[in-house]
């Protein structure tokens, strides 16, 4: 396997052979990829935020941080 | 279950990455099963990111009657997080709050819907709230999140959804469906007019047209090329 193969499957949490189909693509082609499924995800991260920011808003402000532990206390 | 085209499944991988199809047309050597095979898995990829604080939500969502929890749906959480919410929860409880929102927030939500979820919570949906969002996603140009409804129910309600589309509009929609066994039962529905623009609409399609035709049965080829 190649090493661009290994950073895309690194990004989409799969094992390399399950990109097998994408090996005849040499690593920029396949770095590329990668960087499209991760501006992707890094768009999609930044909307689902935006959404929960919203969401949380309607929270009282004493109540917010348990509402927060509660979907992981990562924010 | 066999893909179409490679350049068919490249179009709905851009649409589930949100990119211009000309960014992916390096994959065109790849075959159309294995390109679906890799859109399946960037779909996974993308839907599963987040999971923990969306089962978060799930959990609160779940101690608050329905109506009290659409209410918060339409008015703060809005369509994608909406949908990711749903993916997660039990179907039964997704379709029960379905019947709380207005049809026009599922149809955006229904856009970011997780595909491999969409069969779960449309079966315990009511087929009129179906079809209604169904003809919202079509007149809104939604055709790749329709196919996907399209895929899991009745072709009853599929050809209730399609009444007074154009025959362009539903080649579209059949090539946007994954499984072309899906849509022998609503061709065979349809009037004569609208299989006939349908069989206009194919020159425009090219290869992938083709081989639409050459997945469906007989009957319907032999229909489409009798209204020619």
């Amino acid at each position: 396997m190649s090493e661009g193969l290994d950073r895309l499957a690194a990004t989409l949490r799969v094992p390399a052979t399950r990109l097998a189909p994408l090996e005849a693509y040499d690593d920029q082609q396949l770095g590329r990829f990668d960087d499209l499924v991760q501006g992707a995800m890094t768009a999609e991260d930044k909307a689902f935020d935006a959404s929960l920011d919203e969401a949380l808003k309607l929270v009282p402000k004493m109540l917010r941080g348990v509402v927060q532990k509660m979907l992981g206390g990562s924010r | 279950m066999t893909a179409l085209t490679s350049s068919l499944e490249i179009t709905k991988l851009a649409h589930e990455m949100h990119v211009d199809e000309s960014e992916l047309a390096f994959l065109a050597t790849t075959s159309p099963d294995d390109l679906r095979d890799l859109r399946g898995i960037v779909s996974h990829a993308m839907f599963s990111r987040h999971e923990s604080r969306v089962k978060g939500l799930a959990a609160v969502s779940r101690k608050l009657p329905a109506a009290v929890t659409a209410k918060i749906t339409e008015i703060a959480m809005g369509p994608m997080l909406s949908a990711r919410v749903a993916a997660v929860m039990d179907p039964a409880d997704a379709a029960k709050l379905a019947g709380h929102l207005k049809p026009e927030f599922l149809a955006e939500l229904s856009v970011h819907l997780d595909p491999s979820r969409v069969e779960g919570i449309i079966a315990k949906l009511d087929s009129a709230l179906v079809v209604e969002v169904g003809r919202r996603l079509l007149a809104q140009g939604h055709l790749m999140a329709l196919a996907r409804f399209t895929g899991v129910v009745s072709p009853a309600t599929s050809l209730d959804v399609v009444d007074g589309a154009s025959g362009a509009q539903i080649l579209q929609l059949a090539l946007f469906i994954d499984e072309p066994s899906v849509v022998d039962p609503i061709l065979a529905g349809l009037p004569d007019e609208t299989v006939a623009e349908i069989a206009a609409a194919t020159a425009e399609q090219g290869e992938a047209a083709d081989a639409l035709l050459a997945a469906l049965h007989e009957d319907s080829r032999a229909r489409i090329a009798s209204l020619t």
